[in-house]
């Protein structure tokens, strides 16, 4: 918009917010949450005895292993989704 | 002995702090927000304590390695649905925390009532969420049944139902008293309890069976494993899956997890829960893994496992391996933690189906506009306690071969609250009226499948063709819940339409002909536009429709508005 009273355009404010960048963000925000959720459905995969981690099958140590895994995908998850405060 | 008096030493001053919870952070306890959700202000670190107190509960000790023990792998669907449960949690409490702080609500059903400004709609999802976690404190009570055998009463039905009975009065009498603070505090206590006992048997039952490598060499393989599905049945896979994603979904619909949840201070904390809360998963993975040490167990020469288990069947699979491994003052202190693990939840359950109820259905606002908050607290604790009573009266009567069918049973009838719950955030959200349909249908069809199976399992089997599909009832009945209500919400919206479109078609002929009736005293556009032009006092183009109000104004005639009006008005 150009000021009519002195025929100059506005000075420079804060850079535009990039809708591209955020919903980049979002969407990897929402992959980080999908991934261990889909880890944990695909039962052909985690469906097998060997190999055995300390002697734990390996059906049982890999769902263990998601829940360890679980906490970082959620920070990162978190990092990427901005809550309503932030944004 | 000795075992009684460590369970005297924890147990009494527990249920003491119960009690005096009342006094903590002074608060008007008559005000229902400080009753029930103690008064919003919790933190990071009480609110994880609650929450994972609310959450893990004799569900986790007792009825999942039960379930391993029983069945074998179907069991591990725990695992997998409490990885899926967070991520769904993160996405869906921080914004229903803000709604419901921003406009004071207690439960879901105060934020569905906001949303679709609709009675019966709220009404329905606060019995839907009473009636989902009734079976969820049975399940609590199971757990304390469990934990006195391990004190060396004899599982009979005196021995049995006189503690439960005790144990119920307890429960009863501090949750009334202190509200939600009371299982805050002692969801401290018996957090720290778990801990401890989980270590202990984890480190003790693999010393005294040869090592996990050698428990997992000795149990069958068709229980380490989960039975592939052959020919057309799809077979135990399809059931665990179903089970994990049901489940899940079900997690944060229950009125406890949203009492749990909305006690928080801020999103933020909520948020940072759903992060911290999977190290609760991880004791309970480690606890699954003892339902295969059960199997493997030897319970010949302990008559009091041997007696529990021939008593409460493959739910007594801990405490039996507790009576056969752990030495006795830790036995004492296991039975302290099994009944704090029972009635935190239970404690928290009975206070968000009050809330419910009260909000629901007795909640009126005084003369100034406020709420009645000290006639509603006293009418939220009978509530609670009307609650309880049903839950005792449920595990006397209902048959259930396993615990966790409990637990399942009411995911059955929560998850069908989902499409209300998850519709409500949106901004052009159906009728109230089709999705209470919606509710109607997966409730009803949920409980037949269930009561089909004569309240003995949860699992239903879909006839797809030849394609035979083992499902977790609560899924079929959510997908009729959504073909219901999108259905409706697709039928009614193209009605609705076309409704509009013929009323507005009828206008636009009616205005039509009035304007060929007229056509001598209308000002055609093109005048309009230039008298607007020409209208003194203005120096430059208007924005359209003060201009040509102002110029209508000036014009005679009726304006094409007033025809409009005229038109609609007419018969």
């Amino acid at each position: 918009m150009i000021d009519k009273r002195t025929c100059e355009p506005p000075p420079p404010t804060a850079r535009p917010k990039r809708p591209l960048r955020t919903l980049v963000r979002v969407s990897s925000g929402l992959l980080a949450l999908l991934v261990p959720c889909l880890a944990v459905l695909d039962v052909p995969l985690f469906d097998r005895i060997e190999p055995r981690v300390f002697g734990v099958p390996f059906i049982d140590a890999y769902l263990l292993f998601w829940v360890l895994a679980l906490t970082p995908f959620l920070i990162l998850a978190a990092r990427l989704i901005p809550s309503p405060d932030e944004s | 002995m000795i075992r009684l008096l460590v369970f005297a030493l924890i147990v009494v001053p527990v249920v003491g702090l119960g009690f005096r919870a009342r006094r903590w952070r002074n608060a008007d306890l008559r005000s229902l927000d400080e009753w029930a959700l103690g008064g919003r202000r919790l933190g990071t670190f009480l609110t994880w304590f609650l929450l994972g107190g609310d959450l893990y509960t004799a569900y986790t000790f007792i009825a999942v390695p039960a379930l391993i023990f029983g069945v074998g792998a179907l069991g591990l669907f725990a695992l997998s649905y409490t990885i899926i449960a967070f991520p769904v949690g993160f996405l869906l409490l921080p914004p229903l925390w803000r709604a419901c702080k921003r406009a004071g609500h207690l439960t879901v059903a105060d934020f569905v009532e906001e949303r679709y400004a609709s009675r019966f709609l709220p009404r329905a999802v606060a019995l839907t969420g009473v009636m989902a976690t009734v079976p969820y404190i049975a399940l609590q009570l199971i757990g304390l049944e469990l934990a006195f055998p391990l004190l060396g009463l004899p599982p009979t039905s005196v021995f049995r139902d006189l503690p439960l009975a005790l144990a119920f009065a307890l429960l009863a009498a501090f949750t009334v008293t202190s509200g939600l603070r009371a299982p805050i505090l002692i969801a401290v206590v018996k957090d720290l309890l778990v801990y401890v006992l989980v270590l202990a048997l984890v480190v003790l039952v693999p010393a005294s069976l040869g090592g996990w490598g050698h428990i997992f060499a000795s149990v069958p393989r068709g229980k380490i494993l989960l039975p592939e599905g052959h020919g057309s049945n799809l077979g135990p896979p399809a059931a665990f899956v179903t089970l994990a994603v049901g489940s899940a979904l079900a997690l944060f619909l229950y009125p406890h997890a949203v009492t749990g949840a909305l006690g928080a201070k801020n999103d933020a904390a909520v948020r940072r829960n759903m992060m911290l809360l999977p190290a609760y998963s991880f004791v309970l993975g480690l606890l699954l893994l003892l339902g295969y040490a059960a199997t493997v167990a030897t319970f010949a020469g302990h008559p009091e496992a041997e007696a529990g288990l021939r008593a409460f069947g493959p739910d007594d699979a801990v405490p039996a391996l507790m009576l056969t491994i752990l030495p006795r003052w830790l036995i004492g202190l296991g039975a302290a933690a099994l009944v704090t693990g029972a009635l935190v939840p239970a404690s928290v359950m009975s206070i968000a189906s009050a809330n419910l109820l009260i909000g629901s259905f007795a909640r009126r606002p005084s003369s100034d506009g406020t709420l009645r908050a000290g006639r509603d607290s006293r009418a939220a604790r009978r509530a609670a306690l009307l609650v309880m009573t049903i839950a005792l009266l449920f595990v006397i009567a209902v048959p259930f071969t396993y615990a966790i069918d409990f637990q399942l049973l009411g995911g059955v009838w929560i998850l069908q609250t989902l499409p209300a719950v998850a519709l409500a955030f949106v901004r052009r959200r159906p009728p109230s009226s089709v999705v209470f349909l919606g509710l109607m249908v997966g409730l009803v069809s949920g409980t037949w499948w269930v009561a089909s199976t004569g309240f003995r399992g949860v699992i239903v089997t879909l006839s797809l063709g030849d394609l035979r599909v083992p499902c977790y009832a609560a899924i079929v009945a959510l997908a009729l819940n959504l073909l219901v209500t999108c259905g409706g919400w697709f039928l009614g919206a193209v009605a609705g339409t076309s409704r509009r479109y013929s009323r507005c078609a009828r206008s636009l002929d009616e205005v039509e002909n009035l304007s060929a009736a007229r056509s001598g005293n209308r000002a055609k556009p093109s005048e309009l536009h230039h008298a607007d032009r020409a209208a003194p006092g203005l120096s430059g183009p208007l924005p359209y429709n003060e201009g040509t109000e102002s110029v209508n104004k000036r014009t005679s005639g009726p304006t094409p508005r007033d025809e409009i009006a005229i038109a609609t008005r007419s018969p």
